[in-house]
């Protein structure tokens, strides 16, 4: 799992997860953590599907480099939804765009979801007297 | 050990039953031992909010129960054998912890239909299909719903439902409020005719039984319940069943089998520590309560040279009929906002397709759902062509999260003999234990009005002023799941159930079940209240008697 941690691997899945949930007038994947959830969960609860998504990003980036100059991070967003739209069915794309989504819609303790921005943007509201993601640490007199 | 007390009767398994076997044994005086293999669960001990670890959404694990290290073994209609853990799907979990589910469960408190008693009388019983009635009548149960709705407490409108049976008390406490969801769907209801009302929920609407009012939060079912007004055997019944003196609880504990003598008579039950050291617990009777799946698993496990498949099972029926719920539905896309902050979320339904439908066989009660988290919502709401990724998929979520309800409801399965609980010769637990493996499906015939209640939803969503609706299309599985029922089934002929009218195994005079797995039919209804009434019915028997 050392891979995950190594800097053009996590160059690679941030300019995929970046196109995943874009930034618009509200925050995105990245404004919000979850390309760090997505990272976390490799090493926790998803770790057996880092290889498949591994494998996947270095096809996208082999198969972007065998037809433009420019490396697939280097591109405009536009040009990079246009070559993610080519893959969207493939089955690492589809459970590296649930995990980003899972980072980004759920609690913030989580950590991809920051300031619980994500729930401000659709209009969920927690109402939990303990905050969005409940009690962090059990009682103590319990 | 020849100093342990001998208990006069040991229930296993501290959930909805359970826990209501053994306070009727308690408040009757009988030294009783409650076993539960999974821990305590309240919001002091886990408040924790995980959107991604609950019982509603285990995608990465849940809160309650059981851990990893209880594996169990799925055989799906294309023959493949699947190893799988407690969150994953197909394994039809419950619930691990004290209370079972009710702890974090959707609270609907409904009474079955009188016509849920006696399917098999109704409809005849389809080719291929186990279907039967239950050995007792609606009205057999009515004075034990009443019970459990005023001693477990429901909130409900008592006149609402014009299909229900005859109820001779209103409820303790008055409906859940509605609001923009259910005043939408009101509109429609009215529209077609149908009529529709606020379901029961085991839910403090006001201050009760020493617990507070619902403080109405987003996040209700999956999760404990921060004002402790979700009512169930865990709060509201456990309590006073200890204050007897008479009952003592063994939390964490496993219970590896049931255990018989040289004649092959009920002695007790052995359990397994997590050092794998067994030990025996003598009692003059056995109530197990633990769930249709583990139910079945136990009684198989405790094999002697008597029973060489298992006790109750000289007739191949223990862990065959298993059932859940088909809970086919759909959503509603609409042009305003229909979304309403204050949960728990469940504040209209109908009734009137439980029964009497053109050419399918009984229904099912269709209801609003939960107040959604956002995450649920992007998993399970999103319409099918809708891309998971992109501008797209976020603009959907931005402005519509507010704007779409989620109507559904549990068809009443129709059984196969075939959908069984088995041991896996092969697989076992961290107890060394063999698993559960779980095989065959339902009867074809409840694909047909899981497909018909799927439309019915689709019409009163669109009769509400949906301008768009869709929803997922059933296929032929094994049930189970939170609902899971029908494993050891009650009956008159020792050929064809497990145990008699009260739960008392065949050829067993100390040995009873007292949980879903009685259930010959389980109602097109969430079963909870039903496996509650049984179990205040079955665990005053039990007491008599013992």
């Amino acid at each position: 799992m050392a891979e995950t941690d190594d800097p053009l691997f996590v160059a690679r899945l941030r300019a995929v997860i970046d196109r995943i949930i874009p930034s618009d007038a509200d925050p995105g994947a990245l404004d919000l953590g979850a390309d760090a959830f997505v990272l976390g969960e490799f090493h926790r609860d998803a770790a057996a599907l880092a290889p498949l998504i591994e494998a996947g990003l270095d096809a996208l980036f082999a198969e972007t480099a065998a037809r433009l100059e420019v490396p697939f991070d280097r591109l405009p967003p536009e040009d990079r939804d246009e070559l993610l739209a080519e893959i969207a069915d493939a089955p690492w794309f589809m459970a590296l765009a649930e995990l980003t989504a899972e980072g980004f819609y759920a609690d913030p303790a989580n950590g991809g979801n920051r300031d619980a921005r994500s729930w401000t943007m659709i209009g969920y509201e927690h109402r939990l007297p303990d905050g969005p993601s409940g009690r962090l640490a059990p009682q103590k007199d319990s | 050990m020849p100093t342990d007390p001998v208990y006069d009767c040991i229930v296993v398994g501290a959930g909805a039953a359970g826990i209501v076997v053994a306070s009727k044994l308690a408040h009757a005086g009988k030294h009783t031992l409650l076993i539960e293999r999974g821990d305590h669960l309240t919001y002091a001990i886990d408040g924790r909010r995980d959107h991604l670890r609950n019982q509603r959404l285990s995608r990465h694990g849940h809160n309650a129960g059981p851990p990893a290290g209880n594996p169990r073994v799925l055989v799906t209609p294309d023959g493949s054998e699947h190893v799988l853990e407690p969150w994953e799907p197909g394994y039809s979990n419950n619930a691990a912890a004290v209370g079972g589910g009710t702890p974090v469960y959707g609270m609907q408190a409904w009474r079955f239909h009188p016509d849920d008693f006696r399917m098999a009388s109704r409809y005849g019983v389809p080719a291929g299909s186990s279907l039967a009635d239950w050995p007792i009548a609606y009205d057999d149960l009515a004075p034990f719903y009443e019970e459990a709705e005023w001693t477990v407490g429901v909130a409900g409108d008592a006149d609402g439902n014009r299909n229900q049976g005859p109820r001779a008390k209103a409820y303790p406490m008055p409906p859940v409020p509605r609001y923009a969801p259910g005043n939408t769907l009101a509109r429609g209801a009215a529209a077609l005719g149908i009529g529709a009302f606020t379901p029961p929920l085991l839910l403090n609407t006001v201050p009760h039984d020493g617990r507070a009012a619902c403080i109405q939060c987003g996040s209700c079912v999956g999760f404990t319940c921060p004002s402790d007004s979700k009512n169930g055997t865990h709060n509201a019944v456990l309590p006073k069943a200890l204050a007897t003196g008479a009952l003592e609880l063994m939390a964490a504990t496993m219970v590896a089998a049931i255990e018989t003598d040289a004649v092959g008579k009920v002695t007790g039950v052995t359990i397994v520590g997590a050092d794998g050291a067994r030990r025996a617990i003598r009692s003059r009777a056995v109530v197990l309560s633990a769930g249709a799946v583990e139910t079945a698993r136990l009684l198989l496990a405790s094999r002697s040279k008597f029973h060489p498949q298992g006790l109750g099972n000289a007739y191949d029926q223990v862990g065959r009929h298993l059932q859940g719920h088909y809970y086919p539905g759909a959503f509603g896309l609409f042009e305003h906002d229909v979304y309403e902050p204050r949960g728990p979320g469940v504040s209209i339904a109908t009734t009137d397709f439980s029964h009497g439908n053109d050419d399918v066989i009984g229904g099912a009660m269709l209801a609003d759902d939960f107040v959604p988290l956002p995450i649920i919502f992007f998993k399970q709401y999103l319409p099918p062509d809708l891309p998971r990724w992109g501008l797209a998929a976020k603009d959907f979520m931005r402005r519509n999260y507010r704007r779409v309800i989620n109507l559904r409801g549990p068809v009443q399965e129709i059984p196969s003999p075939d959908g069984r609980v088995t041991l896996d010769p092969g697989v076992t637990d961290k107890f060394g234990l063999a698993v559960v493996r779980l095989s065959g499906t339902t009867h074809p015939e409840t694909v047909r009005t899981a497909d018909f209640i799927g439309e019915r939803a689709r019409d009163w969503l669109r009769a509400s002023g949906a301008i768009r609706v869709w929803g997922e299309g059933p296929v032929l599985r094994l049930s189970g799941g939170q609902h899971q029922s029908g494993t050891c089934r009650m009956g008159d002929d020792p050929a064809t159930s497990v145990t008699d009218r009260w739960g008392r195994v065949w050829d067993h005079d100390n040995l009873f079940v007292s949980d879903a797995s009685l259930h010959p039919t389980n109602g097109g209804f969430n079963p909870v209240l039903t496996i509650m009434a049984l179990a205040f019915r079955n665990g005053a028997h039990v007491a008599a008697s013992l």
